[in-house]
């Protein structure tokens, strides 16, 4: 009996010492930092490891347009077009009356989800401009690094644009802030909850990405769904057309040289709007006449679509 | 048979047994004896079998059999003992008697029951912490589908909510208050030793008993998990010498409590008329349909339980099997269950006892579009907001639902029940334990048990391509969802007790593993030829959405604790744990948590000996940590993306892959939220147990509390962060009295009363200061709820109305700045919806057969923000209304509190309103039939019953009831009452019967 309990005590020992489960689990369906990116010899991390990591960054960018087009295209037509009596509201929706009304407030829904989307879109592409020079991937050149980065300014320059021509003061974000730790949270508090600028200097900000985004931007060319060296130009051409930086030399300047990459009017200005015969598409994309397409195929399941 | 602790039951039946066989070897040497035999009976004149009968002065004796009869040879001048647990030990002489017949009375001493504690038990006198036993008594008798209905009203401290009256509507529950913001706050369910977080497969039936642990010493000891109390359920396992059918079965009918009238067609008329709309109605329309005879239904609820157990010294079993179908009164919802449950347990070896715990469930729900208006198919609101002109059927196309408002933008609720009425969602769950307990010495013992929890759930959607407007314009939609979970728990617990002198010890020490592993599969498509087949094979357009998703988790547990008992004066016990849990970061991971609880026993002392009238009076103290991360996502810490699919078939895209996107900011610092509780309380029993109260105040501190954080957009690429991120508190007094107003052998009165007091307050918040939540009616499309630090969690926020301006009609809003315009700074908080107290009272009262069970239950000060009225008393547009706006002023000078049709509408104390409530919960008369009777017919027990539900309800409430919270278990929103599925009284009538 004794050797018998003595047994029992050990398979009872070694039972106890088994069920100490493993607690480290990585995600099973979801991309994390464990598969992206790596830590440095130094410990700081990269947050971008490969070409590939960086290039669904880069296509997430044009994604952005197309997958949030409330900001975009919805709501950016509502609050000019209705506001300046173009159209009516829609609908009879607390969300929209306001516009129709002009008793427009700060807890109206649409401004509120817009101000969000546009700075969370800013947020995307400092990710991309902030960290696509530290990834280690040989194979990734310096050409199509500067090409996309340039790009990403552009974007940067599109949102602020709009944003500070609705709102007025708007924070100037160009950097990623960093992460919040119990040990930094004084010191990136303000950097997650940052202080609006001027106009003025939303302004500067925009020209100051646009031109130094034109010299690696791609050239205008038959393909209009990217932000080239005419987007740039032209969102220059407007935002010196504004108020607090207006210089109409720069304007006619710049729109000159959109021109000149050349860009011409349509004949038939109903190819512009129009469906195609068969009615299951639009009639044309990319002619002569657009600068920059938002392009959207039907069976995406979009409500543009 | 009344049911008393089982644990404790057996091992003396099972000691009994052995002494009897040795009883009767030595019988034979006695001689000059007579041989008594008898009956014994219980209060209800049933046979009480292994009743112990012994004479006294000696250590022979025997017990009853299973007719309750038993046969002693004993000394004619010697006294008889009888005794058996719960009933009071009496004692007769034979006086030279052949037949002693005894009926025993019930003890009312409750004092030496056990109290399950978690990985052991007590008895209850020792308890040093803060614990509610729910009488499950009257659990069987009850229209109960989810086991924690069963503790509303029943238990101090514990608030259950009923959010809405779907029948598969889960519970709210909340153990002293709202500890957490937007993690979980759900209690942690132990049952059988087995914790979970969902107990919908269980059956009521299947509950032996069940005890809620409510302060931190008490809860420690299931410390990761039990931050918001532990519900410990026992089910039920098979008697020693008691082979015995038992069935139950119920059938009843269950109906609205209330009803809000729409307007008819004459008064729509006028209504359209006053709001000067552009919408002219046809003049041959008449009132045709009674869309609440169309959309609510007296509906059918059943129950039907069978099991069959048995037992001897060494084993014993229990085996059940039931089914449960409740149909919603609203036609396309319901719940349906089949249960079966095995419980097996075997003493091997001397030093061995194995046991196994399996059950299966399979269950399948059904519930209706609600929380939303008619223009987006809610079902409650478009009842009142359809007009009666309206017929269910188009007449032109006679397979659509009619659809032509003349130009109001609603469908009515048959379309609107139709919409989900091919939905099923069924789960099925299937627990397998499998325990030993070895025993090394009569004061050691090892307890190891291995789970298996799996549930599988299937959920499909389909919606007819024709008949709804929706349909339509999707051509038909079908979805189809499957997920996996297997969650293995492992635990080991070492026991060891030592006493000597006054000094009791016990230790316990043990670990606990348990891992999960989670899959989901969904699918969807649209594009049907028509409604006849409905699986995804029959859609031509398969959703790019589509995909299958894993996840896992493990958390790993040691744990302690050394109770020490001093002469059943002073009482102490302490508890340590830690835990680890691989969904915080691995430098954070592991949390330790102690606690300690002390009592004394004033009714022990010497000093108190000469007070006859206190059986006990005992004095508790508590302190103690506890964990969670229950809220938190499976990989909360790490920086997580999103997936994007790119549209391959578009051109340049027929080899890209997916797109990904930042979903959230890491958090390196991710740890355990932490809550500290204190708790005092006070245990008084008096005159000869006959009154019991239990009056326990607690402060429950949360720190480190769990949240996801929404940062300002456009700093980070993501915006949100789970954090560590504020501080809450509960403070609470709860009251526990409970009577034996009458014991006579044939009428007794108990009454059982308890009230709760909490208040909670958020105390602090890190980053973000100011939370929204509850945006209801898209007319008016505000926040109603907003949440910031020294403010209790779920305050209304809005304008204050000052009622209707007698002169315009319009709704007057406070400035309350003073700044001369109405605008969102106005806003304040408008109400709150935490309760000042909520109470329970039940009354049984039992003369002979009869017994009579009435539960009342209430909660008083709660506001609810009454979300449902903006559309059925707003006026903005051509829905109809409900005839509350009969009032509504016309004319200038006219003193109404309903303002003008199209009047301004914003979120305002205009709809917020006082959602106090009594209510008679429920009732039960049941008879029980004598014994004698039915022994002819072979039946050991015969027990019909009815029961009524929510027959009576007392509240100021204007809405369909006052129990109500659309947003269901959240933590942040309650009290409102937005095209809620309302609450159902039902009536059922069963039987209970043992064979």
């Amino acid at each position: 009996m004794r050797t018998n309990i003595l047994t029992k005590v050990i398979g009872i020992l070694m039972l106890l010492a088994l069920v100490s489960c493993s607690l480290d689990k990585d995600p099973v369906s979801e991309f994390s930092e464990v598969t992206l990116g790596r830590s440095d010899d130094s410990g700081d991390r990269i947050k971008f490891e490969t070409r590939s990591e960086m290039l669904s960054q880069y296509e997430g960018m044009y994604e952005l347009f197309r997958g949030r087009q409330e900001h975009w295209y919805l709501d950016y037509l509502m609050i000019t077009e209705v506001r300046s009596d173009n159209a009516y509201a829609g609908t009879v929706g607390a969300e929209v009356m306001p516009f129709e009304d002009n008793s427009l407030d700060g807890g109206n829904s649409v401004i509120t989800r817009d101000w969000n989307r546009y700075l969370e879109d800013i947020a995307y592409v400092n990710s991309i401009i902030e960290n696509i020079d530290l990834v280690p991937d040989p194979s990734f050149s310096d050409l199509e690094r500067a090409q996309w980065k340039a790009e990403a300014k552009i974007f940067r320059a599109m949102v602020m644009l709009d944003m500070v021509r609705f709102w007025g003061n708007i924070p100037v974000i160009t950097k990623e802030a960093e992460d919040i730790t119990a040990a930094n949270i004084e010191e990136v508090y303000p950097t997650y909850f940052p202080s609006q600028n001027t106009p003025q200097e939303a302004y500067q900000q925009i020209i100051k990405d646009l031109t130094s985004a034109i010299p690696d931007a791609p050239e205008a060319s038959q393909n209009k769904t990217i932000l080239s060296k005419a987007v740039a130009r032209s969102l220059l051409a407007k935002a010196y057309a504004e108020e607090p930086v207006r210089d109409y030399d720069k304007v006619i300047a710049y729109c000159d040289s959109v021109i000149n990459d050349g860009f011409s009017l349509v004949d038939d200005y109903s190819l512009l709007f129009r469906m195609n015969e068969a009615g299951t598409d639009i009639a044309a994309r990319n002619t002569s006449e657009s600068i920059f397409e938002i392009q959207f195929f039907t069976g995406s399941g979009n409500w543009v679509t | 048979m009344k049911k008393k602790t089982k644990i404790l039951k057996q091992k003396i039946l099972c000691s009994l047994f052995l002494l009897s066989g040795f009883f009767l070897l030595t019988q034979g040497s006695l001689a000059q004896e007579l041989t008594v035999s008898g009956t014994v009976t219980d209060e209800q004149d049933m046979p009480l079998p292994g009743a112990s009968v012994i004479i006294k002065g000696t250590t022979m004796g025997t017990i009853t059999d299973m007719n309750g009869e038993y046969s002693i040879s004993a000394d004619p001048a010697a006294t008889l003992v009888f005794s058996f647990i719960g009933m009071k030990t009496t004692e007769i002489p034979v006086d030279g008697r052949t037949v002693i017949n005894l009926q025993m009375e019930e003890e009312l001493a409750t004092l030496d029951e056990l109290v399950v504690i978690g990985y052991g038990s007590v008895k209850k006198k020792d308890v040093t912490t803060s614990i509610s036993t729910v009488s499950t008594r009257e659990l069987e008798k009850k229209p109960i589908t989810n086991v924690a209905q069963a503790i509303q009203g029943r238990a101090a401290g514990v608030s259950v909510i009923k959010p809405n009256g779907a029948p598969d509507a889960g519970m709210v529950v909340r153990v002293r208050g709202t500890t957490s913001l937007n993690g979980n706050n759900d209690p942690l369910y132990v049952v059988d030793g087995v914790p979970m977080t969902d107990i919908s497969y269980l059956s009521a039936n299947e509950i032996e008993s069940m005890q809620i642990l409510k302060d931190a010493s008490s809860a420690a000891i299931y410390g990761s998990r039990a931050a918001n109390g532990v519900v410990i359920i026992t089910t039920k396992s098979g008697e020693s010498g008691e082979a015995k059918i038992t069935f139950n079965g119920h059938v009843g009918i269950t109906d609205l409590t209330n009803k809000i009238e729409p307007l008819n067609l004459e008064q729509y008329r006028e209504l359209l008329s006053d709001m000067e709309l552009n919408i002219s109605l046809p003049d041959n329309l008449t009132d045709q349909t009674d869309w609440y005879e169309e959309t609510y239904q007296t509906a059918l609820t059943q129950n039907y339980q069978i099991s069959a157990s048995n037992g001897d010294e060494k084993m014993n079993y229990y085996i059940t099997g039931g089914y449960t179908r409740e149909e919603g009164v609203i036609e396309v919802s319901f719940f349906e269950r089949y249960n079966f449950k095995a419980n097996l347990e075997n003493e091997i070896r001397p030093w061995l006892n194995v046991g196994a715990n399996v059950s299966y469930s399979d269950y399948t729900g059904n519930g209706i579009i609600s929380g939303t208006g008619a223009n987006r198919a809610g079902v409650v609101l478009s009842v009142i907001n359809t007009p009666t002109y309206a017929p269910i059927w188009d007449t032109e196309k006679p397979d659509r639902y009619y659809n032509n408002f003349y130009g109001v933008n609603i469908t009515h609720p048959v379309e609107n029940m139709s919409r989900s009425e091919d939905n099923r969602s069924n789960t099925q769950r299937l627990l397998a334990t499998g325990q030993a307990e070895i025993t090394f010495a009569s004061n050691l013992r090892l307890k190891s048990s291995i789970t298996l929890d799996r549930s599988y759930n299937h959920s499909v959607s389909f919606l007819d391509p024709v008949k709804t407007a929706w349909g339509r314009s999707n051509y038909g939609l079908g979805s189809d969802n499957r997920s996996l979970s297997t969650v293995m728990v492992y635990d080991n617990v070492l026991n060891y007790n030592k006493s000597f002198d006054n000094h009791s010890f016990d230790l316990m020490a043990g670990s606990s593993g348990t891992t999960s592993e989670w899959s989901q599969s969904y699918q969807s498509a649209s594009h049907y030829r028509d409604g006849s087949i409905k699986t995804l094979n029959a859609a031509n357009k398969i959703s790019p959405g589509n995909g299958t998703v894993a996840s896992e988790w493990a958390i790993m547990s040691w744990f302690g604790r050394l109770a020490y008992n001093f002469s059943d004066k002073y009482l102490l016990t302490l508890n340590m744990r830690a835990d680890g849990s691989s969904k915080l970061h691995p430098d954070h991971r592991w949390g330790y948590f102690p606690s300690a609880s002390a009592a004394w026993r004033l009714s022990s002392e010497p000093f108190m000996a000469g007070i006859d009238w206190i059986d006990d009076l005992k004095i508790r103290g508590g302190w103690g940590q506890t964990g969670n991360q229950s809220g938190l996502g499976d990989y909360a810490y790490l920086e997580r993306y999103n997936i994007i699919r790119q549209n391959w078939w578009e051109e340049g895209n027929q080899n890209a892959t997916v797109i990904l996107s930042q979903a959230n900011l890491r958090n390196t610092d991710l740890t355990w939220e932490t809550t500290t509780q204190t708790n005092v309380g006070v245990d008084l029993t008096i005159l000869r147990n006959r009154l019991t109260f239990m009056m326990d105040w607690y402060y429950k501190k949360t720190t480190d509390m769990l949240m996801t954080v929404d940062l300002p957009a456009g700093s980070a690429a993501a915006n949100t962060i789970s954090r560590n991120e504020g501080e809450m508190t509960n403070t609470g007094f709860e009251f526990m009295l409970s009577s034996h107003n009458f014991t006579r052998p044939n009428f007794r009165w108990d009454t059982d009363f308890n009230i709760s007091f909490n208040r909670n307050e958020l105390t602090a918040l890190e980053l973000t200061k100011v939370y929204n939540y509850a945006v209801t009616s898209e007319f008016v499309n505000e926040y109603a709820v907003r949440i910031e630090p020294g403010r209790p969690l779920g305050g209304f926020y809005g304008y204050i109305s000052d009622g209707v301006d007698p002169e315009t009609g319009e709704l007057m809003y406070r400035d309350v700045n003073e700044d001369g315009i109405l605008s969102t700074t106005d806003r304040t908080y408008i109400g709150d919806p935490n309760p000042d107290f909520t109470f329970g009272m039940t009354n049984t009262i039992t003369y002979k057969g009869f017994s009579l069970n009435l539960l009342l239950q209430g909660s008083y000060g709660n506001d609810i923000y009454n979300a449902s009225r903006i559309e059925t008393e707003g006026m903005y547009d051509g829905k109809n209304q409900s005839k509350a706006i009969l009032d509504r002023w016309r004319i200038p000078g006219q003193i109404t509190d309903t303002p003008k049709a199209g009047f301004d509408i914003k979120t305002s104390s205009y709809f917020v309103e006082d959602g106090s409530y009594l209510r008679v919960k429920d009732i039960t008369l049941a008879y029980e039939f004598k014994k004698a009777f039915l022994s002819r017919l072979g039946i050991a027990r015969l027990q019909p019953y009815v029961t009524a539900t929510n027959l009576l309800t007392l509240t100021n409430y204007s809405g369909m009831d006052p129990e109500v919270n659309q947003w269901g278990n959240s933590g942040a929103v309650q009290g409102i009452d937005w095209g809620t599925y309302p609450q159902t009284k039902s009536f059922v009538f069963g039987v209970n019967v043992e064979f």
